[in-house]
């Protein structure tokens, strides 16, 4: 197989399928609630640290707690908006033989694994998600931490069948080999 | 249980004795990375009140049941070669028993120290691929006992030991494959390569030199500074200038000692050898190191050359295997320095069998990189120049324009030199600033691809191509993005079709 000519025939580039055309699958939107909840418990928790602060400092000035509450006000609406824009670029998409995923507004980013690749994948649950039913898939390569792929924000049903469906691909890799 | 270097490997062994000489000094470096704060801050008391206490004899006392445990743990460690599998079982309490099959092991690696060397032993390294990381390490093992597991380590699945022959009266060097030299480094060639080394590495180390006499000349009650005037006073009627360009002067000579030493320590009496499927590497003068991987465990293949490495023809040759986990030291990273045109191209020819074709012709990046750069530095450069202006600071302002103009045309240099091609199976990027830096990276040992864009790339529709292996990752910065989805394309339609495995 491996040095038959068959294998090695030349492709031309405009018959092979592209990443171009994909039409990317959109994250459960109780997600972005989440993502949005978890951003204002952290804010909140900087704006209650930040008073606690200047309730029990000695203030020469009252401006500065006026310009700080403003600051963090601006800081956390742009955060705000950033999460709500952001989230219409998050996709995944599966195809016959590689699962892609796409993320990123200010810096974008579409990662590709293909199946005869991956080492392992996860499905994993956080407290919020659990409460909306939510999975994180997580899929390994050998290629280190920085590239391997997690999708956040799936059902968890979905979640686990894309896991079994890979785990299977790969099975099926390996028996072949 | 306790047959002692039976060569099948086939019962649980012992290492050599002198291992626990090896385990005690380990436990003792430990130990002693743990409590010197305690053992300092008894020292220093001791003055004060000389008499044994408590405190004292808790630190005997542990040092003594460190000592009892690593013999212990010599004792209790043994190794033997199962079905495929190398087993270590260890452990004084609780028993551990680690399994690590042939085709996960990455590279098996000899070193040895000073004191391996005066006892003819060797420590013997075993580095093994893939997500849960695993190092398994023999402290000490004789020289032809180590040879041979490392040949039952590495042979093929499924390949007959063709050796089998009374190891006692054999020469120690046997090796199944017949081993061709690529190149040795002797004296000279050895003096040149150091000669041509990068001689700014050591500068963070100068520096830190420098910072440490500060702080222990401030401690002793010593001032640096006034040192400092000191020596400009005497070096009557130049200005600090043309001082500081007199320290500076000093510290090249200094630098260039240091590269020699660190190259003759390293490379000392160098052979790069090749046997069956494999490439090895030794040596060393005070440590000697022995390294080997195996064609299809190397991911990716470097080779390049510094501005004085190009005076001389050398090239540097750098094989970069699957790193195991996160941790990619030297180790997984083989460097040869001072190899000729001839022997890369021996070399990759070699590793790339039939594979190794020319390529089509080199693609360049987009100029936005350099723009990009460029921009930045132009404004940070702007930013300090005013500044000095308005101080009316001249020769400080030379040195920035001067550094400024440097810097713009490295920049420049590196986006000239950024280039990459594919042929049929193997994918080539090129880079470097004053030299160069080629990579060659088979297209079947990529394990994803992923496509980046800033904001300054979404604007100008370019993308930056990253391609992950498992032996780190390499990027096509700056193509157009339809480019970079067609090479993605391309790139990923090879792999999903590629029967072979990567490692």
């Amino acid at each position: 197989m491996i040095d038959s000519g068959l294998y090695n025939e030349q492709i031309s580039t405009k018959i092979l399928p592209s990443v171009q055309d994909i039409s990317f699958v959109p994250l459960h939107k109780s997600y972005l609630k989440i993502e949005l909840t978890i951003l204002s418990i952290i804010w909140a928790v900087i704006a209650v640290g930040l008073s606690a602060g200047f309730f029990f400092g000695d203030l020469e000035h009252t401006w500065i707690p006026i310009a700080v509450a403003g600051g963090i006000l601006v800081l956390a609406g742009i955060s705000i908006l950033i999460t709500i824009k952001g989230f219409k670029h998050k996709g995944y998409a599966l195809r016959n033989l590689d699962v892609i995923y796409k993320e990123g507004l200010i810096w974008k980013k579409q990662l590709i694994i293909p199946f005869n690749r991956i080492q392992h994948a996860e499905v994993n649950q956080g407290p919020f998600e659990r409460m909306c039913d939510l999975g994180e898939l997580n899929i390994y390569t050998a290629g280190g931490r920085s590239s391997d792929l997690s999708i956040k924000g799936i059902s968890k049903e979905e979640a686990m069948s894309i896991k079994h469906f890979l785990l299977n691909k790969t099975a099926v890799d390996d028996e072949e080999e | 249980m306790t047959k002692k270097n039976s060569l099948s490997f086939s019962d649980p062994q012992r290492q050599s004795e002198w291992a626990i000489i090896f385990i005690i000094l380990r436990f003792l470096r430990k130990f002693l990375v743990q409590i010197w704060p305690i053992l300092a801050a008894v020292a220093l008391g001791r003055s004060r009140n000389s008499h044994f206490d408590t405190f004292e004899l808790v630190i005997a006392g542990l040092g003594v049941f460190s000592l009892i445990s690593s013999i212990l743990a010599y004792f209790r460690y043994y190794f033997h070669i199962s079905d495929e599998e190398l087993v270590i079982q260890k452990g004084i309490l609780k028993k551990v028993r680690l399994d690590l099959p042939f085709d996960r092991i990455q590279s098996v690696n000899f070193s040895q120290n000073f004191l391996h060397q005066l006892l003819n032993v060797t420590a013997v390294e075993i580095e093994s691929a893939g997500s849960d990381q695993k190092e398994l390490k023999i402290d000490a093992l004789q020289i032809p006992v180590a040879d041979k597991l490392r040949e039952k380590l590495l042979k093929k699945k499924g390949q007959v030991i063709v050796n089998s022959i009374d190891y006692a009266s054999s020469d120690t060097t046997v090796s199944v494959p017949r081993t061709k030299e690529i190149m040795s480094l002797d004296v000279r060639s050895l003096l040149k390569v150091g000669l041509t080394q990068n001689h700014l590495r050591p500068i963070g180390l100068v520096l830190s030199l420098v910072a440490s006499l500060w702080a222990s000349g401030l401690a002793t009650g010593f001032n640096p500074i006034d040192f400092y005037h000191y020596i400009m006073d005497h070096i009557s009627g130049i200005s600090s200038m043309v001082g500081f360009g007199v320290l500076i002067a000093l510290f090249i000579p200094v630098m260039i000692l240091w590269s020699l030493v660190t190259t003759v320590l390293r490379h000392y009496n160098l052979s790069f050898t090749r046997s069956g499927r494999r490439f090895h590497v030794e040596q060393g003068l005070l440590t000697k190191q022995q390294f080997s991987a195996m064609d299809k465990k190397i991911q990716i293949m470097s080779w390049g050359q510094n501005p004085l490495e190009k005076i001389l023809g050398y090239h540097n040759i750098y094989f970069r295997q699957a790193k195991s986990g996160e941790d990619i030291k030297n180790k997984q990273r083989f460097e040869i320095p001072g190899c000729t045109d001839d022997n890369v191209a021996h070399v990759k020819t070699a590793w790339l069998k039939k594979s190794n074709q020319v390529f089509d012709s080199r693609q360049k990046v987009s100029v936005h990189m350099f723009q990009r750069t460029a921009k930045y530095q132009l404004v940070f450069f702007t930013i300090v120049l005013a500044i000095l202006i308005y101080f009316q600071q001249y020769i400080p302002l030379s040195i920035v324009a001067t550094m400024a103009a440097v810097s713009i045309s490295l920049s420049w240099k590196k986006y000239k030199k950024t280039a990459y091609a594919l042929n049929e199976d193997n994918l080539f990027i090129g880079g470097g600033i004053l030299g160069f830096k080629n990579s060659i990276c088979p297209i079947y040992k990529i394990q994803n691809l992923a496509i980046h864009q800033n904001h300054y790339q979404q604007r100008r529709d370019l993308a930056t191509l990253r391609i992950h292996t498992a032996a780190g990752a390499m990027s096509i910065p700056y193509i157009a993005k339809s480019t970079a989805e067609q090479l993605m394309d391309r790139l990923i339609n090879q792999v999903e079709q590629s029967k072979k495995s990567w490692m």
